[in-house]
C-alpha cells in the first residue's frame, strides 16, 4: 500500500497551511499512528524545517520501539511526561476516535493537526441509491464469473485472488496442491488480477489460469460476498475476514505470520500441510548467458533488490550505494535487479531483470542477494546462496515479526535485518560481514 | 437463488430504514446486532459494548436486538447514550443479509464466525470460555 496522488496532496496542503501560520514554531511534533502515511507526513514536514519528536500508537506491541527514527509511544504515556506544547498530526480513518482519545490527554498543551484523507473523508453510505449500485455490482460479478465458468467443467472451482502481491500469490499456490486434495476438488480455476500473479501462478504449473483486471475482480468478490458460496463455487483467498470482521488478525496478534494466515485462515488447514514449492530447471543456461552478457562473476556477484511494491523504504539509494562499494572492495561484483523507468539501478551497478522462472538459477549462480522483503523474496525463497533480507520496524507492509522467512519456513539459513536509519552504518557493517 | 438473495438484502434495507428513521440513528454510528437468543453471550457482549466506550472512545453507539429477548440484556447497565431497538426474528435476519453486504459498521454478536476457526489455536483463542472468545474475538479487546 502506497499513498495515492490525492492524499499526498491533501498532506501537502494542510501541512503547508499549518506550517505557514507558524503553528509548529516552539513546539513538539507527533504523528498519531504508524500509518502508510506517516512517512509522507515526515517528509512533508521536513520541507518547512520541522522534525518529529515522536510517533504515537495504541498498539502496544509497536509501542517502545522506533518507526521512521523516533521512538513510539502509547499516547496516555506520552502525555504522562510531556511537558513541552506538542501538534499531534492525525491521518487515519479513525480520526474521530484519534482527537476523542486526545481530548481526554494532556489538558491544553496540545494542537491537533487532522488531515482529512481519502479513507476518512469516505462517508458511510446507506442510501437506496447505494444498495442500488451494489446490487448491480453483485449482478455484473455473478456474470464475470459465469463467463468464465462456463469455459470450464461444471464442478470447476474458482480461487479469486484479490491481492495483486506476487508473494499473496506464491503463498497461494504453496498450499493449492494439498487444499485441492482435502476438498476433494477435481476441476479449478486460479483467477489473478496481475501479469506478475500470473507468472507467479505459473511457477507451480497451474493448468487452468485467468488474468482479469482488478475492476472485475473486485465484482467477482462483491458478487460471492452477496451470494456466497452456495450459489457461486467460489474459493476468495482472502485474509482479511472478510464478511464478518474487515481487519487484519495480525495487527492483534502479533505472533501470527503471514504463512500462518494461509495455513489456517485462508484454507483452513488444521496442522502443519506440506508446501508445494515450484520446480526448478536445472538444466537452464539462462544464468549463464545472463551473466556473460552482463559480465558479471560466476558466484562471485551480489544481486540487489532494492524495491519494494508494497512500501517505500526508509533506506535511501545512497546507503545501497555506499553497500555496493563496499562489496565491490571486498572482490563481489554487484548487479540491481530493476525493470522499468521508475527502478533505476544502484550507481555503480550493472542493471539485470529476469524472469521469475530463472531467478532461483540466477541467484544461485550469482551468490548473493541482498533485498528489501518483498514478494520477490519469496519467489528466491528456495534459492542456495547467500540471502540477507531487511524488514522496517513501525510499518506493517514490512513487518520482520509477520513476514520473516525464517519464521515462515521458507529458508532458515536466510540472514535477516530489521532496519532502522539510526543503524545504518551498523547495518551496513554487518551486512558486508555477512556476505563474506 | 439470485433474486432470493436479492430481495432478502433489499427487504434488510427496508426493515433498517424503517428503523434508522423511527430512531434517528445515523449511519457513522457504530451498531451492535444480537442476533442470538443466548442470554450469556448477550451479557457478556453488552459488558464488552461498555468497555469499548471506555477503551476505544466510540462516542456515539446504538445497538438492535432481536425480539424477546430484551428482558435478558440488563439495560439499566447500559449508558445513556446507548440506543435501545427491538426487532422481530424476520426482521433481523433479513437487516444481517442487509449489512454483511452494505455495511461496514456494525458488530454481529455471533460465536458463528465463517472464517478464521484454524487460527483459533495459533492466536491463543482454543480452549477459552466464551467470555474471553467474545472479549477477544469480537470485540477485539485483549
Amino acid at each position: 500500500m502506497k499513498v495515492s496522488e490525492f492524499d499526498r496532496k491533501q498532506i501537502q496542503n494542510c501541512i503547508r497551511q499549518y506550517a505557514e501560520q507558524g503553528m509548529f514554531n516552539g513546539r513538539n511534533t507527533a504523528i498519531f499512528g504508524c500509518t502508510l502515511y506517516a512517512r509522507e507526513i515526515r517528509d512533508c514536514l521536513r520541507q518547512y524545517g520541522t522534525e518529529i519528536d515522536v510517533i504515537l500508537d495504541n498498539n502496544r506491541d509497536k509501542a517502545g520501539k522506533t518507526c521512521l527514527g523516533v521512538p513510539v509511544c502509547l499516547p496516555e504515556e506520552y502525555f504522562q511526561q510531556q511537558l513541552k506544547e506538542v501538534v499531534v498530526v492525525i491521518c487515519s480513518k479513525y480520526s474521530r476516535e484519534m482527537r476523542a482519545q486526545l481530548d481526554t490527554l494532556g489538558d491544553k498543551r496540545k494542537q491537533i493537526l487532522d488531515i482529512p484523507v481519502e479513507e476518512s473523508i469516505r462517508k458511510i453510505e446507506d442510501s437506496w441509491e447505494n444498495l442500488q449500485e451494489r446490487i448491480h455490482e453483485a449482478e455484473a460479478g455473478y456474470q464475470i464469473y459465469d463467463q468464465i465458468k462456463t469455459q470450464y467443467p461444471k464442478d470447476s472451482v474458482l480461487f479469486l485472488c484479490p491481492y495483486s502481491g506476487t508473494g499473496d500469490i506464491y503463498m497461494a499456490c504453496l498450499y493449492l496442491k494439498a487444499y485441492l486434495e482435502k476438498e476433494k476438488i477435481i476441476h479449478y480455476v486460479v483467477v489473478v488480477s496481475a501479469e506478475s500473479c500470473r507468472k507467479t501462478a505459473e511457477l507451480f504449473k497451474v493448468q487452468n489460469l485467468e488474468l482479469v483486471n482488478g475492476e472485475n475482480m473486485q465484482l467477482m468478490l462483491k458478487a460471492w460476498e452477496c451470494f456466497g458460496s452456495e450459489t457461486m463455487q467460489v474459493k476468495p483467498l482472502l485474509y482479511w475476514g472478510w464478511r464478518t470482521k474487515r481487519y487484519l488478525y495480525a495487527d492483534s496478534y502479533p505472533q501470527i505470520t503471514f504463512n500462518e494466515m494461509f495455513v489456517y485462515d485462508v484454507f483452513g488447514f488444521n496442522d502443519n500441510v506440506e508446501k508445494n514449492f515450484p520446480s526448478i530447471d536445472r538444466k537452464s543456461d539462462y544464468a549463464e548467458k545472463l551473466f556473460r552478457h552482463s559480465a558479471l562473476k560466476p558466484h562471485k556477484t551480489v544481486i540487489m533488490a532494492p524495491y519494494a511494491g508494497s512500501f517505500d523504504s526508509e533506506m535511501g539509494m545512497d546507503a545501497w550505494e555506499d553497500l555496493a562499494n563496499k562489496l565491490k572492495k571486498r572482490g563481489w561484483t554487484v548487479a540491481t535487479n530493476c525493470c522499468g523507468e521508475k527502478e533505476l539501478p544502484v550507481r555503480g551497478t550493472v542493471p539485470v531483470y529476469f524472469p521469475y522462472k530463472e531467478a532461483v538459477n540466477v541467484l544461485q549462480y550469482a551468490g548473493g542477494l541482498i533485498a528489501l522483503r518483498s514478494g520477490f523474496c519469496d519467489i528466491v525463497s528456495q534459492a542456495k546462496c547467500k540471502l540477507i533480507i531487511l524488514y522496517e520496524s513501525g510499518f506493517s507492509a514490512s513487518r520482520y515479526e509477520y513476514f520473516s522467512l525464517k519464521k515462515m519456513g521458507l529458508n532458515q539459513d536466510v540472514v535477516e535485518f530489521v532496519y532502522e536509519k539510526r543503524k545504518e552504518e551498523e547495518i551496513k557493517q554487518k551486512i558486508v560481514e555477512a556476505m563474506g | 437463488m439470485l433474486l432470493q438473495q436479492l430481495f432478502r438484502v433489499t427487504m434488510g434495507k427496508g426493515c433498517w430504514e424503517k428503523i434508522r428513521r423511527h430512531y434517528h440513528i445515523c449511519p457513522e454510528e457504530k451498531m451492535y446486532v444480537f442476533p442470538e437468543c443466548d442470554e450469556r453471550l448477550n451479557r457478556i457482549a453488552e459488558e464488552c459494548i461498555q468497555a469499548s466506550i471506555k477503551t476505544k472512545f466510540y462516542t456515539e453507539l446504538c445497538f438492535v436486538v432481536v425480539g424477546g429477548v430484551r428482558g435478558q440484556i440488563q439495560t439499566e447497565k447500559l449508558e445513556a447514550k446507548i440506543k435501545w431497538v427491538e426487532i422481530s426474528h424476520r426482521e433481523m435476519n433479513f437487516i444481517i443479509d442487509y449489512f454483511m453486504f452494505c455495511s461496514q459498521n456494525c458488530v454481529i454478536i455471533s460465536l458463528t464466525r465463517p472464517e478464521g476457526r484454524n487460527l483459533d489455536r495459533i492466536i491463543g483463542l482454543d480452549g477459552l470460555t466464551v467470555e474471553e472468545i467474545v472479549q477477544r474475538c469480537i470485540f477485539n479487546l485483549l
